[in-house]
């Protein structure tokens, strides 16, 4: 009787260790065609839905820009609270006037106490304090360009703190080597803060290649052109810039690239 | 009153005998420790994401304290049948409704006390625009809530089962902060009777929206006026006492 | 000698949907003050229900009962009421000790009495040793000791015990037989039900024999098998009159 039982537990004992090992190789072979992502746990947890986590860190860094409330600009232009603007939208399209709210409707009025509509912005150092949010927004997705870009502008542009901002830029660029937006950052970067004409005209016409790769506006051609031009400008190279700037003329006539053209055509002519 | 104490420190006791309570104060001091040791682009003193999270945690910490203890105190009694003892002790069953819900509120105001101390310790060690006054009110505001949330779970446990009840609560709780906002749009742009229904719906549902200070605290803006903090807490006061006055009125008619 | 319980017709119908099901039908007892009044019927026979209503918990649908004169309802009723529940798993993060201050301070207790009974009571079930530990780490056994400990907290006029001695070992069943004896020697009511026969007929002074919601017999062991086959015992007498009215 004993016997039999033995026999039964080897039996599965050696199904179960033929099915693991079958399982194995295929695990094997499926990792081989597909490398195991280095990402952590908790990223791999989120899957497709980093991306939505990373603009939602990025949002986050708005709000607190925005002292911790969501403004969003409306039709002029200007900011306002979510609030103003559902009244607004309801105005517009129904033509609709926001009654007046009667002044013993208590909850309504600890509501508007409570809420915060009042539209400020951080200031000087007080700017740090989104960083955090780019900074996650970068680290659950990878290839969220928007969080390197807005990660390098304010290091450099409002923290003072361009040796960061460059390498963190580097970064986003080594994971996101086709993005003209952090090559034409890049390229401002070493423009505007270090003077490396040089290097600033290489990232810049490295973001004119891949600018024209992608769908984009004339406000973000002109934002990569006009650095691009400077930099030749500023490295001597007129031949290169005329071009550059009767390009940008063409986009913007009523910009001041019409006077740098004629004043250029006449350097290289004399 | 007495009496009502009596069960209400039944349930304070197994706060402490029960390791729930610990485990989350050791992983919110794990994590605020982790939140404030770290560094960003070598920038000293970012505070407000360390505020955000650390009053985030202190609020979800003592809700889910609250709704847990609160929620499991009659159908325990059901389950272990300590409620016919009871039922057999001279006291009314609004009364043991009472003691409950004070058990579960002060289960709930003690733990969130530990957490906002432990809180305010991070608060003060860093950052901008500190304040004692907006403090004190976030404090007061979080006893409210508490109290508002145990009574809400008070109440449903009359009708639901425990998981139902703790399911239902984190929904109301989730959503108040977008649907309260929804529902006063739409019965301020409607007319008629759909106006009146989302008003309805609107004083009807619990507004946790209006105990949450973070991002007063968090950004640093004004301390609230003294007419809100008085309001919010005659609004709590008065829906608690319609929670607990059904509860009452529900369990005193409950068959055993 | 005062009546302590009165009850005449009493009635109870559990509704659960369309299906009805009469608990008690028409019951009619009383038990009188320092009487042992044990109630014994097999399961579903409506003893439960009669506790039930004895102590608030159900309201009685038709028929009258009071309870020291009082409604049971009411809960000044329970003031002097004394309740063992069949099985309860009391609050196992708390101590023996802690409970009964608990139920102490919902009678009212003062803190100088209620500690100097916790004592005698702890002592009196022989849970002096784990009074301070806490009751998850209790038998069953142990469970039965604190729950007759607590139905004593108020030193209570009217006892109302539901299967005192079950789960007890032999030596605490004795114990507890001797502790109802002492009561009732110090004037105390006690009810109690059992399905421990030779239990209820060791000790009670009266006996109602309860079947389907029906009180079929009730009276002194001796009147119940007074006129009976001699040698017979109560068990061998109940079986024959449930047998009878099946």
């Amino acid at each position: 009787m004993k016997n039999k039982h033995l026999v039964i537990v080897l039996v599965c004992l050696t199904l179960v260790s033929l099915i693991a090992v079958r399982i194995d190789i295929y695990n094997q072979a499926y990792a081989a065609c597909h490398p195991k992502s280095d990402a952590p746990v908790f990223m791999r947890f989120l899957g497709e839905g980093r991306s939505i986590v990373s603009s939602l860190s990025v949002l986050q860094a708005d709000r607190y820009y925005h002292g911790g409330i969501e403004h969003l600009p409306d039709e002029h232009g200007e900011s306002c609270s979510i609030v103003e603007r559902n009244y607004k939208e309801h105005k517009h399209h129904e033509e609709h006037v926001l009654p007046e709210i009667n002044p013993f409707n208590i909850l309504f009025h600890i509501y508007r106490a409570v809420g915060l509509t009042e539209h400020v912005h951080l200031h000087g150092d007080q700017m740090k304090e989104i960083i955090p949010w780019l900074y996650y927004a970068s680290e659950i997705d990878p290839h969220n360009t928007q969080a390197y870009t807005l990660t390098g502008y304010y290091l450099c542009d409002r923290l003072d703190q361009v040796d960061q901002g460059i390498v963190f830029l580097r970064e986003g660029l080594r994971k996101n080597p086709d993005s003209w937006e952090i090559n034409a950052e890049l390229g401002r970067i070493y423009f505007q803060y270090i003077k490396n004409y040089e290097v600033a005209s290489k990232f810049l016409s490295r973001a004119w290649n891949l600018i024209q790769k992608v769908p984009h506006d004339k406000v973000q051609e002109r934002y990569v052109l006009s650095f691009l031009a400077a930099s030749y400008e500023f490295l001597g190279r007129p031949t290169d810039a005329i071009p550059i700037y009767k390009h940008l003329n063409k986009l913007f006539p009523e910009d001041v690239y019409k006077e740098k053209i004629a004043n250029y055509t006449f350097d290289v002519l004399s | 009153m007495k009496a009502i104490w009596a069960i209400a420190h039944g349930v304070i006791k197994e706060l402490i005998r029960k390791k729930d309570f610990y485990v989350l104060l050791i992983f919110m001091l794990v994590l605020l420790g982790f939140l404030s040791y770290q560094t960003f682009f070598q920038i000293e003193g970012i505070s407000r994401y360390v505020r955000d999270f650390g009053y985030s945690l202190v609020m979800l910490f003592s809700f889910i304290i609250a709704v847990t203890f609160t929620a499991k105190q009659i159908p325990s009694e059901i389950g272990a049948r300590t409620i016919y003892p009871l039922l057999a002790k001279p006291l009314s069953r609004q009364k043991i409704i009472l003691g409950k819900f004070l058990g579960g509120t002060m289960v709930s105001v003690i733990s969130f006390t530990v957490f906002y101390l432990i809180f305010v310790g991070f608060y003060m060690t860093g950052g901008e625009g500190k304040s004692l006054v907006l403090l004190g009110q976030g404090f007061i505001f979080g006893i409210l809530f508490l109290c508002m949330v145990s009574a809400l779970v008070m109440f449903f446990s009359n009708f639901m089962t425990l998981s139902a009840n703790i399911t239902s609560t984190f929904l109301i709780y989730i959503a108040m902060g977008s649907v309260s906002e929804a529902l006063k749009s739409n019965a301020l742009f409607f007319k008629g009777i759909i106006s009146g229904l989302y008003g309805f719906l609107y004083y009807l549902l619990p507004h946790f929206e209006f105990f949450d200070l973070r991002i007063r605290i968090t950004h640093a803006w004004d301390a609230l006026p003294l007419w809100v903090v008085f309001s919010v807490s005659g609004y709590t006061f008065l829906y608690c006492f319609v929670l607990l006055y059904f509860s009452g009125y529900v369990f005193g008619r409950k068959r055993f | 000698m005062q009546q302590v319980i009165i009850a005449k017709d009493l009635q109870y119908t559990y509704e659960s949907g369309k299906r009805k099901i009469e608990a008690l039908k028409g019951v009619d007892f009383s038990v009188k003050e320092g009487e042992i009044f044990g109630f014994i019927g097999p399961n579903g026979a409506g003893k439960t229900t009669t506790i039930k209503l004895l102590l608030g918990i159900l309201n009685p649908q038709q028929g009258a009962l009071s309870v020291f004169g009082q409604a049971p309802t009411d809960p000044k009723t329970r003031q002097t009421v004394g309740y063992m529940p069949e099985i309860a798993d009391y609050y196992r993060y708390l101590t023996p000790k802690e409970l009964l201050i608990m139920y102490g301070n919902i009678f009212g207790i003062s803190k100088n009495v209620l500690h100097e009974r916790i004592e005698k009571l702890l002592n009196l079930v022989d849970l002096e040793e784990s009074s301070g530990r806490l009751m998850r780490t209790f038998s069953k056994g142990m469970m039965q000791k604190v729950s007759f400990a607590q139905a004593l907290i108020n030193d209570p006029d009217l006892l109302i015990l539901d299967e005192p001695t079950s789960g007890l070992d032999p030596v605490s069943r004795k114990r507890t037989r001797e502790v109802i004896q002492d009561l009732k020697e110090k004037g105390k009511t006690i009810f109690f039900s059992s399905h421990e026969l030779s239990e209820v007929e060791l000790i009670s002074d009266r006996i109602g024999v309860l079947y389907k919601g029906e009180l079929l017999d009730s009276g002194s062991a001796k009147d119940l098998l007074g006129g009976k086959e001699e040698g017979q015992s109560l068990e061998s007498y109940f079986l024959k009159i449930i047998g009878e009215k099946r």
